[in-house]
């Protein structure tokens, strides 16, 4: 079964790392790494702003980091899995089930935040499971959590698969 | 004429109560207008997806160290 990369291993990506070696791997392979487009955009984001909020020369490295990534999203290399029609329809009913995230993992950030990042969740993991893929994550816990709604809400259809990332990612 | 334009045409003709030739012509409009509009949505869309994926590292100095990239990767979690 082919993998997306969660939030959790893009943000180990780069140039010229061992994840960043691992991704031209399998790009070569002709098997490229697969990242949900709530993941770009949650990156993108987090990225954009440290850039603008840091002074230089920080904010100017950052935004070169920026560029790269944005570069790399946008080439061949890494397939992106859109929030399409059925993502949607799955991330919705799921938030609907779970507003909150799930209790028993400490989570890094303040409520506002939590709720973000168990929303962008929720939304990577229906993008990668409506298209057919099983994620990597170093957020066993949660994605656990979100693979069994969702076998909840489908009990017919193949169950999304949560694995951790191999030492080469 | 194919069906798939003569049938449609007629039932329009029978409810404009005009000829069928006539109902051909606004069909043939609202598909060129149809068209027009997805070829104005493509080209809009092309625009505005090469604005978004352009790089330019040209200017570019240094980059961020590992941690600094990665604390802003995930910042909307962190904040």
């Amino acid at each position: 079964m082919t993998a997306a990369w969660d939030t959790t291993l893009v943000s180990r990506l780069y140039p010229g790392g061992a994840l960043e070696r691992a991704l031209l791997e399998r790009a070569h392979e002709g098997a490229p790494v697969a990242v949900t487009a709530p993941t770009v955009m949650e990156v993108v984001r987090g990225i954009q702003a440290a850039a603008g909020e840091n002074p230089r020369p920080i904010g100017d490295r950052l935004a070169t980091g920026l560029q790269w990534f944005i570069g790399l999203v946008a080439s061949d290399l890494v397939e992106i899995l859109p929030l399409d029609r059925p993502a949607a329809i799955v991330a919705g009913r799921l938030r609907a089930l779970h507003p909150i995230p799930p209790t028993g993992v400490r989570r890094k950030g303040v409520k506002p935040e939590q709720r973000a990042g168990w929303v962008l969740d929720i939304q990577i993991a229906a993008c990668a499971w409506t298209h057919g893929y099983e994620i990597v994550t170093e957020n066993l816990h949660d994605f656990q959590t979100l693979r069994d709604l969702i076998a909840t809400l489908y009990p017919d259809a193949s169950r999304l698969v949560v694995t951790e990332p191999t030492p080469n990612e | 004429m194919p069906r798939s334009v003569l049938d449609p045409a007629e039932r329009l003709a029978q409810e404009l109560g005009t000829t069928t030739n006539d109902a051909i012509v606004r069909l043939a409009q609202e598909g060129a207008s149809a068209r027009e509009r997805r070829e104005q949505l493509s080209t809009l869309a092309s625009q505005r997806r090469a604005a978004v994926e352009s790089v330019d590292l040209g200017k570019a100095l240094t980059f961020p160290s590992p941690d600094e990239f990665r604390e802003a990767m995930l910042a909307g979690r962190r904040d």
